[in-house]
């Protein structure tokens, strides 16, 4: 049987990153082949491979039998891999038949375009496969379902073969994602070979005919999907065995803290992004929200410190609501936030140490009289963190741009602990840090836990919030799907939860 | 040897700052050669020009005065991220106010100077809040924005001067202002006036209004880091508005202290292009209050050194003009030279060096 | 005030205000579209104003080394090229912020025009008069005012010039070339994902918009006058700017706002011949460009938007 793709090994690396470790991959002409797992296990990074955004390490490829080169997105449309990116690189303000036809336009004369040609060209291969749509209309005016048929069209207009879809699920409605796979099957029909990524189990399992597995950069299994079912895709894509070092038990559980009740938003294009979220924090506990990335938590933590606008609920700190204060009210009610961000969001990487040491705090006690900033406060407070929290710096006027990312990342811990009263929200908190900054960021976050406060963690690394949780939320689609004891639940359990797959045998 | 390395490092911006003068000011004089000039013969008259005498002293710092000013003015802004080009007309503006109060009305010594620098850096400073509508309201590059509003500002300043404020005299000029609204003479029979204790305030008030205050530690966060600053609770809007505020009252300022110490009156095109040149020093004073004044030394030199330069030496005026181009293309690609900067600094190994560097 | 209303209107709205409309706008639209075709590529550059008057310097330059106004104009497109060549080093190459880089090349332009002007010709001000382009004149125009008044006693130039928004239109949206340099414009990624490089195509198009401002400066010393002088651009080319911006960045509307802005130019003029300037002052006229831009900028009068992706430099994905 002749594959039309093959990949050999595979390996890719970003700095001593690797990102794709000896990836193996057989491809069969005509099937649906999915691509599954977690964020940060290589999906992405491969199809870029794939499609000449990125240039693999090592490894090699072979197309139809022959091996190939794939130097540039050129060289992957002449060898009939087209790819359909997750944020599409269509043009809004050109027609559909402009965009699909972007750069092999057909020309009078070679000077002038063949209008005629290329719009009939367009409907005549919308016909073809069944995508059905209006090539004089303009991208900007049709909707992301359409939208993502154009992709569809440029990629076998150049006589695609083979078409690679990344999370093409993410941006659409339910009744979209079923045209979709109605396509995709009309497509397999027509002889093509469909690369499809996810971590979605319910679609992965609708539209598969073969499904590899990810995890970390590696290839755990590829199975048919006669052999196998949500259960046993989820152990694959998350199946734990060892965890890094058992973390000391929780002590005392006190009153909820942080109170959130049915809190709902929209994004700019009035998407739903949270829908109902209720949950809370108590004194003295670690709420663990898992999910894989793009499920609402970035805008759940905007939510909470008043950045992202509500359209029902409530949040209440101790009692008292703040849902709709400013951020500078929200910030001072309590809450301490590591964000997700660590350049963008947490630090002015143009200010020295000491000056981030008390950014948010500028108004307050003692670093000012709300007006006068007291440098010595300032110098003994950044004296007093750098040394608590083992900060690495040869001095506090040091600019923050020329730390390490463990020790950027221990000035906004350092800050926001120290000066957060009662509630911690930590998100991803060791994105991109070395074992022994991860390490000590826990060490804190346990650390006030057991002094009391409420720690709200979210993170996209199940081994990070099972490491720290007491109790543990997931989050799918902008919902909490279930909030259960860290006790009560597998990782393989959570992994179900958080790729939406059905878990009502699992007890709450 | 790394220890040496690490010095350079650590002084990056200073370094990059004084390796873009002397790049543009050897361009100039390349240019200055190619065009059959002798470069050294330049640098004497100039030298001479700016600091021979008492005379061409006291010339040179009268000049240094409206340039910090405005050159503070400009810094203010960027250091919030607002990069006020406007600085033109908003000085003609606060120099045409402060010239109408000047010649209005009569007032003690006391009362009418202040009021008429106030005048100046208030109608300058309303001006500067019309891009800052534009900027936070409707998202409007304030570069553009701030550059097209010099034209109507100077073609109103031009017409009020010329059509609708009586003329004493030949020259296209407001009448005089009072005595009582005039700085006066430091040493008389030059040009030295007391600006020069209104230009030390100015800096002064820059540096402790940024560094000691935390609405200056707040306009700095928004300037450095937008996202940052609004996580943590500071309302960007608002501080950049007071910023373009600010930084208009400044020019207005500038443009006041001109008529107060100088000309005594709005005098048609009084400005030989401050607007422009304050971006420069401001720029080459890498956005510091001290640093400003240094570099406004430096541009005023320029100016009155230039004139001496130019007279002795056949060497054409407008050489100012062309290295104030030319050091803010430099500037301008700082970010690019601060890239080859560090690569020659660090060597080939980065991480080694950054490492080093942080512990 | 006396003044007869009606008698003045008659005055002002004549036919050659129409040829001075058109004699006034040439530069204007010669800078305007190009500008437009460079932000059409998404980058903006605010030096059009130096690249103009770096033009006009080299045409008159050209013109009185050789005595022909043509080798003047080819020097002038090639100085503009020359100087665009500069800015899309620093702005495209280089990424640096394409604002203050327009800046500074204006600065460059204004300082370096003024040196080379009073080293070349040993005195400031002016440079002696050059020979000119020729003027147009057919007399079978002369019965048909309209035409008259547009194509008769007009610089050589006026035709292509007034051809260049359908030439300008044609290449944006009937050429293959036309739909990369709006998809540079709009989505960079777009293009490079289909093979074409984002890159090369701003680079022609800023190379082409300057060598078309450097002809707009040109038509100043070597047509509509017979020198150069210091500044005599005299804000055109953020005239040009505004024109861009009202006109909606298409060939088109970027012409209309040219001739429009050209229009209030001689308008001026005309009124104050006819209309004391206590009633309209010039100096509103003058203003009026940058004012509708400033309205057209902030939303208020609607404008179909320019491209998307303008100001922001490429960067292409790591590999």
């Amino acid at each position: 049987m002749a594959y039309i793709l093959e990949l050999r090994d595979i390996c890719k690396h970003f700095g001593n990153v690797l990102a794709n470790d000896h990836i193996n991959l057989k491809v069969e002409k005509g099937t649906v082949h999915s691509i599954v797992g977690e964020n940060g296990a290589g999906k992405t990074t491969l199809m870029n491979i794939l499609y000449g955004l990125y240039k693999q390490t090592a490894g090699e490829i072979f197309v139809d039998g022959s091996e190939v080169d794939i130097e540039s997105p050129s060289d992957a449309i002449d060898l009939g891999i087209g790819m359909i990116h997750q944020h599409f690189k269509l043009i809004p303000a050109m027609t559909v038949a402009e965009n699909v036809m972007l750069g092999i336009e057909p020309t009078k004369g070679k000077v002038f375009l063949d209008l005629k040609k290329i719009n009939g060209s367009t409907l005549e291969i919308s016909n073809k496969y069944g995508l059905a749509v209006n090539p004089k209309s303009m991208v900007a005016d049709i909707s992301v379902g359409i939208r993502q048929r154009v992709e569809i069209l440029k990629a076998l207009y150049r006589n695609a073969n083979v078409l690679i879809l990344d999370e093409p699920t993410a941006l659409l409605t339910p009744q979209e994602s079923e045209d979709l796979f109605r396509i995709i099957e009309r497509l397999k029909k027509d002889g093509k070979t469909i690369l499809f990524i996810s971590h979605k189990l319910k679609e992965i399992m609708q539209i598969s005919d073969v499904i590899t597995v990810l995890r970390d950069g590696k290839v755990v299994d590829t199975v048919k999907k006669a052999n196998t079912d949500e259960v046993h895709l989820a152990r694959l894509m998350v199946g734990r065995d060892v965890f890094l070092k058992p973390a000391p038990k929780t002590k005392k559980i006190g009153e909820p803290i942080l109170r959130v009740e049915n809190l709902s938003a929209v994004n700019e294009y009035h998407h739903p992004v949270l829908t109902n979220v209720t949950f809370d924090v108590c004194s003295g506990e670690i709420l663990g929200i898992a999910g894989v990335d793009g499920n609402g938590q970035t805008e759940l933590v905007r939510a909470l410190i008043g950045l992202q606008p509500i359209t029902q609920g409530k949040i209440s700190l101790k009692g008292t609501e703040i849902t709709h204060l400013s951020v500078k009210k929200m910030r001072s009610a309590g809450i301490g936030v590591i964000p997700e961000d660590r350049l963008q969001e947490g630090l002015v990487e143009d200010f020295s140490v000491e000056e981030n040491l008390f950014l948010g705090l500028q108004r307050n006690q003692p670093f000012s009289n709300g007006n006068k900033l007291d440098w010595n406060a300032v110098h003994k407070n950044a004296d007093s963190l750098v040394k608590t929290f083992d900060i690495r710096t040869p001095n506090i006027e040091h600019k923050a741009h020329l730390l390490s990312g463990g020790n950027q990342q221990k000035i906004i811990v350092a800050r926001e602990i120290y000066h957060a009263p009662d509630t911690i929200i930590a998100a991803q908190p060791t994105r991109g840090l070395d074992i022994a900054a991860t390490d000590f960021v826990h060490e804190q976050l346990i650390k006030q836990r057991d002094s009391g406060k409420a720690v709200l963690l979210l993170s996209l690394s199940l081994d990070e919030i099972m490491l720290l949780s007491t109790r543990i939320a997931v989050i799918y689609k902008g919902t909490i799907v279930a909030v259960v004891n860290k006790d009560a639940v597998t990782p393989e359990d959570l992994g179900l939860m958080m790729l939406g797959g059905s878990y009502e045998h699992i007890s709450a | 040897m790394l220890g040496i390395r690490k010095f350079f490092l650590k002084r990056q911006p200073v370094f990059i700052t004084i390796i873009a003068i002397v790049l543009a000011f050897f361009v100039v004089g390349l240019i200055l050669a190619a065009t059959g000039r002798n470069p050294f013969n330049a640098v004497y008259y100039f030298a001479r020009g700016a600091f021979g005498n008492v005379m061409n002293t006291t010339d040179t710092i009268s000049r240094v005065i409206p340039l910090t000013i405005a050159g503070i003015a400009f810094l203010v802004g960027a250091q919030s991220s607002v990069f006020n080009v406007g600085i033109e007309g908003q000085l003609l503006l606060g120099a045409m106010a402060s010239a109408i109060v000047g010649y209005i009305v009569k007032l003690p010594f006391y009362l009418h100077l202040p009021l008429m620098l106030l005048a100046g850096a208030l109608v300058g400073g309303l001006y500067g809040l019309i891009p800052a509508w534009l900027k936070t309201r409707r998202k409007v590059n304030e570069i553009l924005s701030t550059i097209m509003l010099n034209y109507p500002a100077t073609y109103l300043t031009h017409f009020l001067v010329l059509k609708v404020i009586p003329i004493e005299g030949v020259v296209p000029a407001t009448p005089f202002i009072e005595d009582s609204a005039r700085l006066p003479l430091l040493i008389p029979g030059s040009q030295l006036h007391a600006g020069v204790f209104i230009m030390i305030l100015v800096v002064i008030f820059a540096y402790y209004l940024l560094y000691k205050t935390s609405l200056g530690y707040e306009m700095r966060a928004v300037g450095y880091n937008r996202v940052a600053a609004r996580f943590h609770g500071i309302p960007v809007e608002k501080r950049m508005n007071f910023a373009f505020f600010l930084s208009g009252a400044l020019a207005g300022l500038a443009g006041a202290v001109e008529v107060a110490g100088v000309h005594y009156r709005f005098l048609d095109q009084f400005s030989p292009g401050y607007g422009f040149d304050s971006i420069t020093v401001a720029l080459v004073g890498l956005l510091n209050p001290f640093g400003v004044i240094i570099s406004a030394t430096l541009f005023g030199a320029l100016k009155t050194g230039i004139l001496e330069m130019s007279v002795y030496s056949g060497i054409p005026r407008q050489l100012t003009t062309l290295i104030n181009g030319i050091v803010v293309l430099f500037v301008a690609a700082k970010d690019i030279l601060g890239g080859w900067y560090a690569r020659i600094f660090r060597g080939k190994n980065t991480y080694e060096a950054e490492k080093e560097i942080s512990q | 005030m006396n003044l007869n209303w009606a008698d003045a209107l008659k005055a002002i709205f004549t036919l050659t205000l129409l040829t001075s409309t058109i004699r006034v706008s040439i530069s204007i639209i010669l800078a305007g579209m190009g500008e437009m075709l460079t932000e059409r590529s998404g980058v903006l550059n605010i030096g059009v104003e130096g690249t103009m008057l770096m033009g006009a310097l080299a045409a008159a330059l050209g013109s009185y080394f050789t005595g022909s106004p043509w080798i003047g104009l080819i020097a002038a497109g090639l100085t503009g090229m020359l100087i665009g060549l500069l800015f899309s080093f620093i702005a495209i190459t280089l990424r640096s912020n394409q604002s203050i880089t327009g800046l500074a090349i204006y600065l460059l332009c204004v300082g370096l025009s003024g040196y080379l002007l009073q080293i070349i010709f040993e005195h400031g001000g002016n440079s002696p008069k050059v020979n000119t382009l020729p003027m147009l004149h057919f007399a079978f125009l002369e019965k048909i005012p309209l035409l008259n008044a547009i194509f008769n006693d007009q610089s050589a130039i006026v035709i292509p010039v007034l051809l260049l928004p359908i030439i300008m239109y044609v290449l944006f949206y009937r050429t293959p070339w036309g739909s990369w340099l709006r998809a540079a414009g709009e989505n960079p990624k777009a293009l490079a994902v289909v093979g074409k490089n984002p890159v090369r195509i701003r680079y022609v198009a800023t190379l082409c918009g300057s060598f078309l401002a450097g002809i707009g400066g040109a038509y100043l010393s070597i047509s509509q006058t017979s020198l150069f002088s210091e500044n005599m651009v005299a804000g055109r080319g953020f005239i040009a700017l505004s024109a861009v911006i009202f006109g909606g960045v298409r060939p088109f509307g970027v012409f209309l706002a040219c001739v429009f802005f050209g229009f209030m130019d001689a308008l001026q003029k005309t009124l104050q011949t006819v209309i004391p300037d206590t009633i309209i002052p010039r100096e509103l006229f003058m203003s009026l460009p940058y004012l509708l831009t400033l309205l057209v900028l902030a939303g208020f009068i609607k404008k179909s938007g320019g491209p998307a992706d303008i100001g922001n430099p490429y960067l292409k994905e790591s590999r």
